[in-house]
């Protein structure tokens, strides 16, 4: 019935937005959360932001954001992913 | 061949009110097992096919030959990381591959339809052709067929493939034993979420890239290093959940994997975590499950880690005693849950 | 992953411990779909205490859907010009006779949708079809129909209709407790339709029914932890609200969001599939934008269609009986050939039984069906 995630907003414009969700870039409305500016974190679902997210109260729960740690950890010194 | 008795009620049959053909039955699971057991083997079946193994294998003057068919339908026709001419080749040569065979020569059947660009025919053209040397084989064969506007989705292709099987290779999953390992050859779930993205969620711009990729030089890499793989098969439709349920079920033994183990992208994860798709059940074009004695694992992971499209590789679980045709996930939480062949089309769920 | 693991058996090791010293057996009701699927993904349910029990109840609202209401989607999706645009969920639940995605093999426009929003879109671009939403969820998801609907209406997207078929958890809850077919020591509280209603809209349930009342996220440690809070809770003999997914649960919720459904719906009488009527617990859009109401714009009105025979899923989702108790569980009811709406589900009790326990029903489950040659 539920199934939201966290997605970080990178770009921003009147009620539309785009939230990066681990290397996915989704499209969502932000009507619901209107506060929302590049930088937040915020819950997305069905399309839209319905609420937002303390980003470090978040990163002790998140699963998303441990594997963003786990994939900055295995960066190489150049930056690009050690896959 | 056995029907199940679950199968008795006819009204709500699988084959949907009135008996049509629904999507899922092409997914490659449980529908489309319904619809090969229940229209296709009754009319067709033989000692050649009723294995329904990725290739069948045909003797010859004492050699064993490897044959397979496949045909691609994917849309949309060009996705991140592929398009359906490097598909159709992949596809068709990984089923020879893992059935031990070095594949020789590929047929290919176009199907086009009217009005579309003849640019992109070529573009995909082209990637067959690239493909096709990047494995080592060459299209020996063809037919094109020109159908009216809109009544194939742009392309259809269809390839056949004819390869030799290593002598001294015995692949057949009666050759699996409690005790064998079971290995992977890096991330799954990538290319059917490529593919998903692109075709249903025009919202979404992902890094995410198809793996599609012809893996017979990876295999033929793997069975020079050890003797001792006795089972592959391509975790396409169905995804990795399909092929290791439908291992325990034709092994009649008990199959674990360990889901820490499983290797998984984090952009692949959560969009799947997005789209409510368990990405276990993901197709892939690049991978293949080896099932191989415990003695030999270690020499299994050098051969194929050397390999540019195994550098990945690890062991994600076992085959056990216990003789229930079983397939069980340990999960991080430290608790069991069982793994079955997923029912047929993928759907993005909102609950 | 090393933090979450030593958390997830701290959590788990919090469970054992609270459920060693109750002094009889408990049972907790989980009332969302994801807390069910999830709950089962990790692996929870082969590592609970013998003595607490996880009963799912009616948290899926594809399951809840009446047959009557599919019937309504089908029939819609059939009439020429119109497109059914659906989440996907809804897809394979069957109604009367057959489902969406049986009509769609038969020619029927229904198109799945991952946000309301691609309805609107899809409205936009085909000016000369008649777009339909089947608006079902609960109230994480009925913002989002809110929200399309007012756009709707500022769009003038006059060839657009939302067939609302939302339905409201607490009167919900409500409803089971008063009718006293749920005995339950407590809930396990949707983390997301938390979000929108906020964690104080529990308090009734708590003051009134004695129950404890914990919110709980999704990740396996939150289940797992959540579950141990209220085992403890039980075994102390007290019944409190708590809130275990503060990161995005606030006590008054998405205020923005309330509002909206506000605006757009007012509170009806509504069928929930094996339930029956349960007051105040649907969504009705209201006069202000009837316009955009499928059921007004359409004439429709839903038939009462019975429950196929020997279903037990009324039961089921109320936690009165195990899936494994149904008579036709597994032997004739399966995803493949599924009766009932917590079978075609993939957030059904009865799939998720089927999918992740087989094992457990030893004699039971028939051979899978995937087994040929």
């Amino acid at each position: 019935m539920c199934l939201a995630v966290p997605a970080k907003i990178v770009e921003c414009e009147g009620d539309q937005a785009v939230a990066d969700l681990h290397g996915n870039r989704v499209r969502i409305n932000t009507l619901l959360v209107p506060e929302a500016k590049v930088g937040d974190w915020v819950l997305i679902h069905a399309g839209f932001a319905i609420q937002y997210l303390d980003c470090k109260s978040a990163e002790e729960t998140f699963a998303v954001l441990e594997d963003l740690e786990a994939a900055v950890a295995a960066e190489g010194s150049d930056g690009t992913p050690n896959r | 061949m056995t029907r199940s008795s679950n199968t008795t009620s006819t009204r709500n049959s699988a084959s949907g009110a009135g008996g049509h053909i629904l999507l899922a039955h092409g997914g490659g699971g449980q529908l489309t097992d319904e619809l090969i057991a229940g229209s296709i083997l009754p009319r067709l079946g033989n000692v050649l096919l009723n294995d329904l193994l990725d290739s069948a294998i045909l003797e010859a003057d004492g050699r064993r030959l490897a044959m397979t068919i496949d045909s691609y339908v994917v849309q949309p026709l060009k996705f991140p990381g592929g398009d359906i001419g490097r598909l159709a080749v992949s596809g068709t040569v990984n089923d020879l591959a893992v059935c031990g065979a070095q594949p020789m020569a590929l047929a290919l059947s176009l199907i086009l339809a009217e009005g579309i660009e003849r640019a992109l025919v070529e573009e995909i053209l082209d990637s067959v052709a690239d493909t096709a040397r990047e494995a080592g084989v060459r299209i020996a064969t063809g037919d094109t067929k020109v159908v009216g506007h809109g009544q194939a989705d742009g392309v259809f292709i269809t390839t056949a493939g004819v390869g030799l099987v290593r002598p001294q290779v015995k692949l057949h999953p009666q050759q699996v034993r409690a005790g064998d390992a079971i290995i992977i050859n890096g991330p799954i779930g990538d290319h059917g979420l490529a593919v998903m993205l692109a075709r249903e969620m025009p919202q979404v711009q992902s890094v995410i890239r198809s793996d599609v990729a012809p893996l017979n030089g990876l295999i033929a890499a793997l069975l020079e290093g050890t003797d001792g793989v006795v089972f592959m098969r391509d975790p396409t439709r169905g995804g990795l959940a399909g092929v290791c349920a439908d291992l325990a079920c034709r092994t009649g033994l008990h199959v674990v994997l360990d889901e820490a183990a499983i290797p998984v992208r984090g952009e692949t994860r959560h969009a799947a975590e997005m789209l409510g798709l368990d990405v276990l059940e993901v197709a892939n074009e690049g991978k293949v499950v080896v099932v191989v004695r415990s003695d030999q694992v270690e020499k299994a992971l050098e051969s194929m880690c050397r390999h540019p499209l195994g550098a990945e590789s690890r062991v994600i679980g076992r085959v056990e005693q216990k003789r229930d045709g079983i397939c069980e996930l340990t999960t991080p939480l430290g608790g069991r849950r069982i793994l079955q062949k997923p029912y047929g089309e993928q759907l993005p769920r909102i609950c | 992953m090393a933090r979450r693991t030593v958390e997830s058996r701290e959590a788990l090791q919090r469970l054992r411990v609270a459920a060693a010293a109750l002094s009889r057996p408990v049972h907790f009701m989980e009332v969302c779909g994801t807390h069910t699927v999830n709950a089962f993904r990790c692996g929870l349910h082969s590592l609970m205490p013998p003595n607490v029990t996880l009963l799912s109840g009616p948290g899926c609202p594809v399951c809840v859907t009446a047959q009557g209401e599919i019937d309504l989607f089908i029939e819609l999706a059939f009439r020429p010009g119109v497109t059914l645009c659906t989440y996907g969920d809804m897809i394979r639940v069957t109604g009367s006779s057959g489902s969406l995605e049986t009509a769609r093999s038969r020619g029927a426009d229904v198109r799945v949708v991952y946000s309301p929003m691609d309805a609107l879109a899809l409205a936009a671009s085909e000016p000369q079809r008649q777009v339909v939403f089947a608006a079902v969820g609960f109230e994480t998801t009925t913002p989002a129909t809110a929200i399309v609907v007012q756009e709707a209406r500022r769009l003038k997207l006059d060839n657009f209709s939302a067939l609302a078929s939302h339905k409201r958890i607490i009167p919900a809850m409500r409803a089971l407790l008063d009718g006293g077919q749920v005995n339950v020591d407590g809930f396990l509280c949707p983390g997301h339709v938390s979000v929108v209603i906020g964690s104080d809209a529990y308090r009734p349930i708590v003051e009134q029914y004695g129950l404890s009342c914990v919110v709980a996220g999704f990740e396996d440690v939150q289940i797992a932890a959540a579950l141990a809070r209220l085992t403890e809770l039980a075994r102390d003999g007290v019944a409190r609200l708590e809130n275990q997914y503060p990161q995005a649960v606030t006590p008054e919720g998405n205020r923005r969001a309330a509002a909206a459904i506000d605006e757009v719906f007012e509170p009806c009488d509504a069928r929930w599939r094996g339930l029956g009527m349960l007051p105040h617990s649907g969504l009705a859009i209201r006069t202000k934008y009837e316009r955009f109401d499928a059921r007004r714009r359409f004439e429709l009105a839903e038939p009462d269609r019975p429950e196929p025979p020997a279903c037990r899923c009324g039961e089921v989702i109320t936690g009165r009986c195990t899936p494994a108790e149904c008579a036709l569980f597994a032997k004739v009811c399966t995803p493949v050939n599924a009766i009932g709406p917590c079978m075609v589900s993939s957030e059904g009790t009865c799939q998720a039984w089927f999918k992740y326990r087989r094992a457990d029903l030893k004699g039971r489950a028939s051979l899978p069906a995937s087994r040929v040659g």
